[in-house]
Order: structure tokens, then C-alpha cells, then sequence
């Protein structure tokens, strides 16, 4: 799930993340919500669902922000996401929103370092 | 699932929006619980007229009542209006000492909506850490 806007970093962490997954065969679910909405038809977000991503968009986030659906994206709301939460192996939520001097620094090991981190928060 | 809200409602459309997921996941039939983390808790401010998609935050707010989905708080945050959490929403108050209490050995697996990137479910992804790292290292070059 991501739903930071397409400038901020996360998009960049999505898309790798989620080409790598591609590549080792993994399905992978996109879901942008809030303010990744207007990301549905970023050439990079749609090359990845050309490669097999299954891409969702929040109806209700494009709504708010008076942006048309997108015929290259399923339109649908939370129940949508809870099936993914419920139904994936693994679920990553990239939400950050502030700059980046406002972001603390993130773990680049995903273990013990994260739980240390969020503890922290 | 826990839901850590620490965005300020004052300001950022993003407390709603987060407090909107977690009644979604709520309606989907998970067990939530659902932080108000520092300025968050004003969510729960008398007049949501101040507060960015105060309408939808009203809304919000009655849904999870009705549903019994109580707001654990962090109690040096709570404003000291009188008038804070006028419709006496469940509460549970805690404070920086229980954040830290938890047992190391725990994992968070199941936290959402909060900072920066958090793993819902089983071990961490062994994908993400390299990729973030390049991230990291492509936006240090630039």
C-alpha cells in the first residue's frame, strides 16, 4: 500500500520493491490510497502492471481529489485493500508524507532495527 | 492489527484518512486497535469544524463508537480542553512507558499507517532492505 504522493521517495521504494518481487516470480498487489492516487497512471507504475502487477486505486482518494477514474487501474475501496491485508504473505504500508529532513532515518535492516524504530516513534 | 495515527488532524488530512482505513479494515472483520499518538488525539476534539475533513472525522468517529472500537491515547498528548472527546469515545490511556515496554522479542508484524515503512505481516521482506538502501545511495549521488 502506498500512500504518500508520487514525489516522495516511497514511490521509488514501491516500484523497486515491487519489480523485484516481479522478477522472482512473486504476485504482487498495489494499492494507492490517499494521496498516490495520482501515481495510477505513471508510466512506471503501469510498466510493472504490464509485467503481471495487480494495480488498485482508491475510488474514494480520486474522488476527493476530483481525479477521473482510471480505466488502467481497478477502482475500489477498503474492502478491496482488507482482502489484500487478509490475503497476502506479506503486506508493506509506505506512508511517510513529510520531507525528507522531516523523515527519521529508516532501518535498512528489516528485522530487530525495525522494531527498534517503531518502538522509537 | 494496530493502527498508530500520529499525523495532526489540524492540519493534515492524513489523521482522517488513516482513521478511515482502520474502520475499513474494522468492517472487513480484523481485530484493530487503533493509537492516537500526539497531536493525533485531537481526532477526538469537540468541534471537528477545526479540523481538516472535520465532517468526515464526525462521521468516522460515530462509526467506530458504534462498533465499540475504543481509542488508546497517549496521555501526555490529551489537550486539556474540557471539551476534549465530548462524546465520551472509549479511551484507553497510555503513555511513552508502555510504548517502550514492549517485549523485544515481539515483532510489530502488524502496524499500519504510522511513519515510514512497517511490515504487516510474517518476517520482514528480505527485498526491501537492498532496495531502500539503493534508494538511499541513487538519492545521496544526485
Amino acid at each position: 500500500m502506498l500512500s504518500s504522493e508520487p514525489a516522495h521517495d516511497n514511490l521509488d521504494a514501491a516500484l523497486g520493491l515491487s519489480d523485484a518481487a516481479l522478477t522472482r516470480g512473486v504476485d504482487v498487489y498495489l494499492y494507492l490510497i490517499d494521496d498516490a492516487v495520482t501515481a495510477v497512471e505513471d508510466a512506471r507504475v503501469q510498466a510493472l502492471a504490464a509485467r503481471g502487477l495487480k494495480l488498485f486505486v482508491c475510488a474514494y482518494g480520486c474522488q476527493k481529489r476530483r481525479q477521473p477514474l482510471s480505466d488502467l487501474a481497478t477502482n475500489c475501496g477498503l474492502v478491496v485493500l482488507t482482502d489484500i491485508i487478509n490475503g497476502t504473505d506479506r503486506f508493506l504500508s509506505l506512508n511517510w508524507s513529510g520531507g525528507p529532513d522531516m523523515a527519521p532515518t529508516p532501518p535498512l535492516t528489516l528485522g530487530s532495527s525495525t522494531a527498534r524504530f517503531v518502538r522509537a516513534l | 492489527m494496530l493502527v498508530l495515527i500520529s499525523e495532526d488532524p489540524r492540519v493534515s488530512h492524513r489523521a482522517n484518512e488513516a482513521m478511515r482505513i482502520a474502520l475499513g479494515v474494522v468492517a472487513g472483520e480484523n481485530e484493530v486497535s487503533i493509537v492516537l499518538a500526539g497531536p493525533a488525539t485531537h481526532l477526538l476534539d469537540e468541534d471537528t469544524d477545526e479540523l481538516v475533513d472535520g465532517d468526515d472525522i464526525a462521521k468516522v468517529r460515530t462509526s467506530l463508537r458504534k462498533l465499540g472500537i475504543p481509542f488508546h491515547v497517549e496521555a501526555a498528548s490529551v489537550p486539556t480542553d474540557a471539551s476534549w472527546n465530548a462524546d465520551a469515545h472509549p479511551v484507553t490511556p497510555i503513555d511513552a512507558g508502555d510504548r517502550r515496554s514492549r517485549d523485544p522479542g515481539v515483532p510489530l508484524h502488524r502496524l499500519l499507517m504510522a511513519g515510514v515503512l512497517h511490515l504487516l505481516k510474517r518476517d520482514a521482506s528480505p527485498l526491501a532492505a537492498p532496495v531502500i538502501d539503493a534508494m538511499r545511495r541513487r538519492r545521496k549521488a544526485q
